[in-house]
């Protein structure tokens, strides 16, 4: 099962539907929290807004995580080691106040297993070689702890 | 028990510090933001927001300049770190001049080279680190790991 969520904040129709005719060729298994988008998915599980607790087991049972470029999200993806494909809001289209999911992707870019998107065909293709995606190495890695370490000095 | 100032602009440096708070058990962390509270997935024992602020509006550093000085005067740390940008800079700035041992994290965004306000942070004596080995040969800076 691959897992949608587009923040519980704003709707975010362009998302949704790039991934509902993502689906409409692959007819893989894909639930999405939609929130306020109003966009219909004729080719996804939809629900409007999941429970905490809910939400936690979607994300621990699904195989890859595709969301907007939502800090918490993501920091959510690294924590479980799933795979997670980002698309960024963007304000001419209305999307957001301002562009700093821009600047968010841009600071997940080449971080193993965070997967940037922003058009369609980068979006399909990603959901396309979804068992080939890595996993996000976590937060336990040597190497933070070596700048922990170094920090204490 | 030790105390550390995290400080950090919105978005992905924000979150490359969170991942780092997460592993400051122990510490008291005082994490400084630019949110008007502190977002859920930063642990830290307290917490102070300022403004942000970019090239475009530069004369707001001189208020979170003086922000940075009543906060570092009330709370003496015993070190800052910062993952950027401009308010992190401002910060670390005052910080390095209140005696503190300060330390900048690049972010990992900049694979290839030094952000703008690393170098600056860099040539006023700040310790710069980059979380890209082959950027910190460049730089002539030591490399000490990353946070992702």
């Amino acid at each position: 099962m691959l897992f949608l969520t587009i923040g519980t904040q704003l709707p975010f129709d362009r998302l949704v539907g790039m991934v509902d005719k993502v689906n409409s060729e692959l007819q893989l298994e894909i639930e999405a929290q939609v929130g306020n988008s109003k966009i219909s998915a004729n080719n996804l599980k939809t629900v409007s807004l999941l429970p905490p607790d809910e939400m936690d087991n979607k994300l621990d049972s699904c195989e890859v995580i595709i969301s907007h470029a939502g800090m918490g999200t993501i920091i959510t993806a690294i924590k479980r080691s799933k795979p997670i494909i980002i698309v960024p809001r963007v304000a001419a289209l209305g999307e957001h106040r301002n562009d700093h999911q821009k600047d968010t992707v841009d600071s997940f870019r080449g971080v193993s297993g965070v997967y940037v998107a922003e058009s369609y065909e980068e979006l399909k293709e990603l959901i396309i070689k979804r068992r080939t995606l890595e996993k996000p190495k976590g937060l336990n890695s040597p190497s933070i702890q070596r700048l922990v370490d170094f920090i204490a000095i | 028990m030790k105390k550390i100032i995290l400080v950090a602009s919105p978005g992905g440096h924000f979150v490359q510090l969170s991942l780092l708070s997460d592993k400051l058990v122990g510490w008291k962390r005082v994490i400084i933001g630019t949110y008007s509270s502190k977002p859920s997935f930063m642990e830290g024992e307290k917490y102070y927001a300022i403004s942000d602020f970019s090239r475009t509006d530069i004369w707001k550093s001189l208020y979170v300049g003086y922000k940075s000085f009543k906060i570092l005067k009330t709370e003496r740390p015993s070190v800052v770190v910062t993952t950027g940008a401009a308010p992190g800079l401002i910060f670390s700035l005052i910080a390095k001049l209140y005696g503190v041992r300060t330390i900048w994290i690049d972010s990992v965004a900049n694979s290839n080279k030094l952000s703008l306000s690393g170098n600056l942070a860099k040539i006023f004596g700040i310790t710069v680190l980059s979380q890209w080995e082959n950027v910190c040969e460049h730089n002539d800076i030591e490399y000490h790991g990353r946070l992702i």
